[in-house]
């Protein structure tokens, strides 16, 4: 193995695994929330205290 | 752009520092910075490694004080937040793991050695970590369920000491580089893109764990609506027909 | 508190002196783990006899799995745990019996085995005072981290499907610092590697101490009612 593939292939492992896990959470999070009534999804909801602008932007 | 639910305005921002400083990271440790004078450019496996080590152990102490949090308010919350946390740790702990054997091959000579106190006592720890989330699979109410993770996350902390020592002993000599940050042998430029590194590397923590726990928390208001569901036809079958409103209190066979 | 753990540990012997799984079961896992060994090494008297320490104490562990699955399993019959927290007495005391009683039966267990080594693997212990005496109380000592540990992540596993397969990966890790000690003392007392034995004693009892205090405090919240 070649120093520059095994830097490349260390680089790609930590960033492209966290990466896909951050993708991952997007993606379940947005199949989940359809599950989930409006009322109790506290990150779409700006009354929360949690956030602080929420999401107006709701489709 | 479809909303996305998991992501609010702090998310969003450490999002954005994260995807910034990462360009930032790639450029510095990619480009700018010079080669070791012992490994040439294999110092720069250094600039994701040593990040995967932080967000590794930030996560299973993460997860110990949330988990500690948890049993002293029995908080929903911080439950959810030690499962996040410590799943994002094992994760890092992995690509540790497999970074630090891509590292080991050509720098040692070998990609895993028995000898190396790091590798060995992370590797124990890692598979100590898994099996609490096994424990956070088990089919039983989510009382239980957070109670017994916490009694593990606690524990397992406590270990990371023990397996430290223990290790430590056992394999007398060490190839791993001792914690290069003190001794001063590092170039000014290699050390800031260093520490640059371990802070964005905090921020992604940061982002992952929020969205993590987020998706938990959805999660769990999947399993509790479920329930409620099914309760609220049982009593519209019984004629009144009141609202699916109710808030059954948790507790759900399924594992998923 | 002492007297309710002594009653629970006499509880739990009881139903072993009855049911004899230990002894029906785990007894021949023992031996035979200590037989495959001498063919996985096929039969190498000088590899058996450096590598002893280091078997025997691999044997103990997954003899000790099984025996502490056993305790476990006794509390998931007939939801024996229920009617003991009903009845009153401190979590801490039902902790510290199950533990004793497991240690029991764990200490029998290494007695056999090391006749096993002694017989099969042509084992020597140094004939000096100090080596038995290494010997006799890194048993003692490793019995009751392992005891301790093992009754804390049983009480994880109780009423749960799959409790064979998940106590292993949750409880051999943990162990694996009593392993790595343990091995290391008897190396010394049996002088198949230069280390100071009681130096690593000193692990295995800060390891004993952590667990027994940790269940302690711990097991309460492991056995409250959902």
């Amino acid at each position: 193995m070649s120093d520059l593939v095994a830097i490349l292939l260390a680089w790609a492992l930590v960033i492209g695994g966290l990466g896909a896990y951050g993708l991952w959470t997007i993606t379940r999070g947005k199949a989940l929330a359809k599950l989930v009534p409006e009322d109790r999804q506290r990150w779409m909801t700006t009354e929360t205290t949690n956030t602080e602008t929420g999401k107006g932007e709701s489709a | 752009m479809t909303p996305n639910p998991t992501s609010s305005s702090t998310t969003r921002n450490l999002g954005i520092v994260t995807i910034l400083g990462l360009g930032l990271v790639v450029l510095l440790g990619g480009f700018l910075t010079e080669p070791d004078d012992l490994m040439g450019d294999l110092v720069r496996i250094m600039y994701v490694h040593v990040p995967a080590a932080i967000m590794t152990y930030t996560g299973f102490v993460v997860g110990a004080i949330a988990s500690g949090f948890y049993l002293w308010k029995r908080s929903e919350f911080a439950d959810l937040v030690a499962h996040a946390a410590i799943e994002i740790g094992v994760i890092s702990g992995v690509l540790l793991i497999l970074t630090g054997a891509i590292w080991g091959e050509p720098t040692w000579g070998t990609y895993w050695s028995w000898q190396d106190v790091r590798l060995v006592s992370t590797l124990v720890l890692v598979l100590l970590y898994v099996g609490y989330l096994a424990i956070r699979q088990l089919p039983v109410d989510h009382h239980v369920r957070a109670r017994r993770s916490a009694v593990i996350a606690i524990a397992s902390t406590i270990m990371i000491p023990i397996v430290r020592y223990s290790v430590t002993w056992w394999s007398n000599r060490t190839l791993h580089q001792e914690a290069s940050l003190t001794d001063g042998k590092l170039e000014d430029l290699t050390l800031f893109t260093l520490m640059v590194a371990i802070v964005i590397g905090l921020v992604a923590f940061a982002w992952l764990t929020i969205h993590r726990f987020r998706v938990l928390w959805l999660e769990q208001q999947v399993d509790n609506v479920g329930l409620a569901g099914a309760i609220a036809e049982r009593r519209a079958e019984a004629s009144t027909g009141v609202e699916a409103a109710v808030t059954a209190p948790s507790a759900n066979g399924d594992p998923s | 508190m002492l007297r309710d753990a002594v009653l629970i540990a006499r509880k739990d012997l009881r139903i072993e002196r009855r049911s004899r799984v230990v002894l029906s079961q785990v007894v021949p896992f023992a031996i035979l783990v200590l037989v495959l060994f001498a063919f996985a090494l096929n039969a190498d008297r000088q590899a058996l006899a450096d590598f002893t320490p280091g078997l025997f104490w691999v044997a103990v562990l997954f003899s000790a799995l099984l025996a502490i699955q056993r305790a476990t399993a006794i509390e998931g019959i007939d939801a024996t745990s229920d009617s003991l927290r009903l009845s009153g007495i401190d979590p801490s005391s039902i902790f510290l019996g199950k533990a004793m009683a497991v240690c029991a039966q764990l200490l029998a267990l290494e007695v056999l085995l090391l006749v096993g080594v002694f017989i099969f693997y042509d084992a020597e212990v140094d004939s000096s005072a100090s080596a038995f005496a290494l010997l006799v109380v890194t048993a003692i000592v490793a019995a009751i981290g392992v005891s301790a540990a093992g009754t804390l992540y049983g009480a994880l596993t109780i009423g749960v499907r799959g409790q064979e397969t998940l106590l292993p990966i949750l409880l051999l890790p943990v162990l694996a610092p009593v392993l790595i000690g343990a091995t290391r003392s008897f190396d010394d007392a049996f002088g198949s590697a230069a280390v100071n034995g009681w130096a690593w004693l000193s692990l295995l009892a800060l390891f004993a101490v952590v667990y027994v205090v940790f269940g302690l405090l711990a097991y309460g919240i492991l056995m409250e009612e959902s």
